[in-house]
């Protein structure tokens, strides 16, 4: 036991003094100092938005707090599914082989790996961060103690929210290995799941408010908007009886997965589904000297589980946005807008953050490095594969959200993703190149990356994806739609266009001499 | 000692070690070695308890493979392959930690280190993180972490791979000295002449089956072709006789 937790620690403490005491410490700091004051103002935020559903019974007649608490558990959601899907962890390489040479057992390998995957600070502890600043931003505005109580309601929830995403990650990697057990199982559940809604009348009402999740952010709101905090300890101390649970399950799972691996170690691990590669076949209708690299490139979007994060985030928030329309339409201006915002942030910052890390995959890289490649072909197919992921998913959400308030604005949503898009592009083409990683598939990026630094070109190409299309909704808002409000878009977007080729063409540039450099450090080693 | 009977491993149906039978005698270096796929890697694999095998029994130290998966790691001494390091660690906390995890004793574990690091030239890299040192340097802290706990067993898969000479010619002073101490040492080696040269005895895999065992002061002598009723000159030519098909040995490059 003791020797496993020297070994994590120290594998903490070097990883912590690697990236804190860098050339990026300042940088570093800045990103926390925002990200603290912006969670701050978020906490707020949701506050107001909680009394003034307080104020507005007749917003959600029945249940006062629905709209809200939808927002906390997509909130909560998003990290889990984040957690799930992002699998990059400070102690990745303590992989079961490294480890099971050793006379230590794997429940307690299995109990150190989940416990302190907690306090991991590479992937999520920033959104675990999150979460407590906004309970804590809400409890000290009641009182010292209430604060105090409340964070450890929300370390143990954060827990909690932990152990399910580590249960369900898991679940996955189990399933992996299983892949007729895996259809079974997806088609019981289905028909279960089929039961409940179509016999039982099952709601989404239902499922919202009877889950442990849910009960904690109901505890969230009995003690800020009530002041009543009879029940929270309840709730911690259920948190902690889940958890341990869940650990349990973990554990079991893993030792059995850790077992039937021993048994598949041979498998194919990157097989290529028929279906997908008859996709990428079925666009063939690029110049040429793009069609080679537009088709690998889509392919390796099926194999990377980031880029089908993005397409589950935004298939999510076109889920929320139709269900928004064809069921509470009628309160879109006072509650859904609020909740709309904080679904797509996430999305938008995923998105941005995704795109910035599609560099070179290490399997392709061999071929850049002796091959007559055409770096500018290259640079443009990664573009048309990220727009094409998103492309189905934009003109959904555009459709219903220029039905939900008006057909008017169905162009000013087109151009504004547009140019969204392209600024995204911009700014992700060069980073992406700076810092040429591997594309996950089954290893993590993340742990080939030696040195990850912070990148200012990436901080501010996100503060101006965020900031462009708030300042164009101000001018919307101010002005209307009409013909200045369609000129100024149109200048914009041309602009961003001319802008977008020249970076195009110094991404490819930069790319020849990315492609040299490496070439030079591994002459050297 | 190391005792396989009996021993298969499938992988989704295909047979990576049909029913071997192998002893591996107590006080000897033993040379395992086979073609690529072979069989070996699945052999060592089985042996360091990371998978399990479909059929057969397995015995090291008179441990039953199955049941004191945990009482035979504490006596074993491991190189893989790919090499089983924690790069996040630096050189000195990689020995400490595996010195802890074999509960040696915190005085003689750091004398341990420090002499270790010294003899393979590691101390001034010994603060530097592991995931910067070259192949080389990984290699010789892979072995120094092997030998640390003093094992009775040491199973190598290429030990001698990506060092230098002197590196090389140290190793094998320190084989030559935990066989002499009463241990059994396993290497598996693509160098034919190594293997030939170093160990004691030598068995060839071939498709999962042991096509040959020998002692290596025995080859050059004892050992004929089947077919020609000649001696064989050495280990490698023995390998390629056993291991190729007639057809495969003809085989050519037609445009060259």
């Amino acid at each position: 036991m003791l020797s496993i937790f020297y070994l994590y620690w120290r594998i903490l403490y070097n990883e912590y003094r690697k990236r804190f005491f860098s050339k990026s410490t300042l940088f570093g700091a800045a990103l926390i100092i925002f990200l603290t004051i912006f969670s701050v103002g978020f906490g707020f935020a949701l506050g107001f938005l909680v009394s003034y559903t307080r104020l507005h019974p007749e917003l959600n007649a029945g249940d006062p707090f629905y709209g809200i608490r939808l927002v906390f558990l997509q909130m909560i959601g998003s990290v889990i599914l984040l957690k799930v899907t992002y699998n990059a962890r400070t102690f990745k390489q303590l992989n079961l082989n490294t480890l099971r040479l050793f006379p230590v057992t794997k429940s307690t390998i299995f109990l150190f790996d989940i416990n302190i995957g907690f306090i991991d600070l590479i992937s999520l502890y920033l959104m675990e961060f999150l979460i407590g600043l906004i309970a804590g931003a809400g409890g000290f505005s009641i009182s010292i103690y209430t604060a105090i109580v409340f964070l450890i309601f929300c370390f143990s929830l954060v827990y909690f929210v932990h152990i399910i995403s580590e249960l369900f990650q898991s679940i996955i990697k189990l399933f992996s290995y299983l892949p007729k057990i895996r259809t079974t199982i997806v088609v019981l559940l289905t028909l279960i799941l089929l039961y409940f809604v179509a016999i039982e009348k099952l709601t989404w009402e239902i499922v919202i408010n009877n889950n442990p999740l849910s009960w904690n952010v109901s505890s969230i709101f009995s003690l800020t908007i009530f002041h009543q905090n009879h029940w929270i300890f309840e709730i911690i101390l259920l948190n902690i009886i889940f958890s341990i649970i869940g650990l349990v399950f973990i554990i079991s799972i893993k030792i059995i997965h850790a077992n039937l691996f021993s048994a598949h170690i041979l498998k194919k691990t990157q097989e290529v589904k028929k279906a997908k590669i008859q996709l990428s076949r079925l666009i063939s209708f690029f110049p040429e000297k793009l069609q080679l690299y537009v088709e690998k490139d889509i392919k390796y979007l099926f194999r990377s589980s980031r880029s089908l994060t993005a397409i589950i985030m935004e298939v999510m928030l076109l889920v929320f946005v139709g269900y928004m329309y064809f069921t509470h339409g009628k309160y879109y201006n006072s509650i859904y807008l609020p909740v709309a915002f904080v679904i797509t942030f996430p999305v938008l910052i995923w998105d941005f953050f995704l795109s910035n890390i599609w560099g070179l995959e290490k399997q392709g890289f061999g071929f850049y490095m002796y091959s007559n490649v055409n770096f500018n072909a290259l640079v443009i197919s990664k573009n048309i594969s990220f727009l094409f992921v998103r492309l189905p998913v934009i003109l959904l959400i555009s459709v219903v959200l220029s039905t939900l308030f008006s057909f008017e604005y169905f162009p000013v949503i087109i151009l504004l993703y547009l140019i969204l898009n392209f600024t995204l592009l911009m700014f992700s083409n060069i980073v992406s190149v700076r810092n040429p990683y591997p594309v996950d598939f089954k290893e993590s990026s993340f742990s080939k990356r030696q040195q990850r630094s912070f990148s200012l070109l990436g901080f501010i190409g996100l503060m101006i994806y965020l900031i462009l299309p708030a300042a164009i909704l101000f001018i919307l808002y101010k002005l209307g739609t009409g013909l200045v409000f369609y000129s100024i878009m149109s200048v914009i977007l041309i602009l961003l266009f001319i802008f977008y080729k020249k970076m195009v063409s110094y991404a490819s540039s930069l790319l020849y001499k990315q492609k040299e450099n490496i070439y030079k450090k591994l002459i050297k080693t | 000692m190391i005792k396989i009977n009996g021993l298969s491993k499938k992988y989704n149906g295909l047979l990576a070690i049909d029913n071997l039978t192998l002893t591996v005698p107590e006080r000897s270096i033993f040379g395992y070695v086979g073609p690529n796929g072979a069989g070996k890697s699945t052999t060592i694999n089985i042996l360091t308890g990371m998978i399990l095998p479909t059929e057969g029994e397995v015995k090291l130290l008179g441990y039953d493979l199955r049941k004191d998966s945990i009482e035979i790691k504490k006596r074993i001494g491991v190189i893989l392959e790919v090499l089983n390091l924690f790069e996040g660690l630096t050189g000195e906390e990689h020995l400490r930690f595996v010195g802890k995890v074999y509960k040696i004793d915190k005085n003689i574990l750091e004398k341990r280190i420090k002499e270790t690091l010294d003899f393979f030239d590691l101390t001034s890299a010994k603060d530097r993180l592991i995931e910067t040192y070259s192949q080389g340097m990984k290699k010789k802290l892979a072995f120094a972490s092997a030998i640390i706990h003093k094992p009775k067993i040491l199973l190598m898969d290429e030990p001698f791979e990506n060092v230098d000479p002197i590196s090389r010619k140290k190793i094998k002073d320190i084989l030559n000295k935990f066989r002499n101490n009463g241990s059994t040492i396993l290497i598996t080696s693509h160098s034919l002449v190594e293997v030939e040269d170093f160990c004691d005895e030598v068995a060839i895999i071939n498709k999962g089956e042991i096509v040959f065992q020998s002692a290596t002061k025995d080859i050059r002598h004892k050992i004929k072709n089947e077919i020609t009723q000649e001696t064989y000159q050495s280990l490698e030519e023995i390998f390629i006789d056993l291991t190729t098909k007639k057809e495969d040995k003809e085989k050519t490059l037609s445009w060259l």
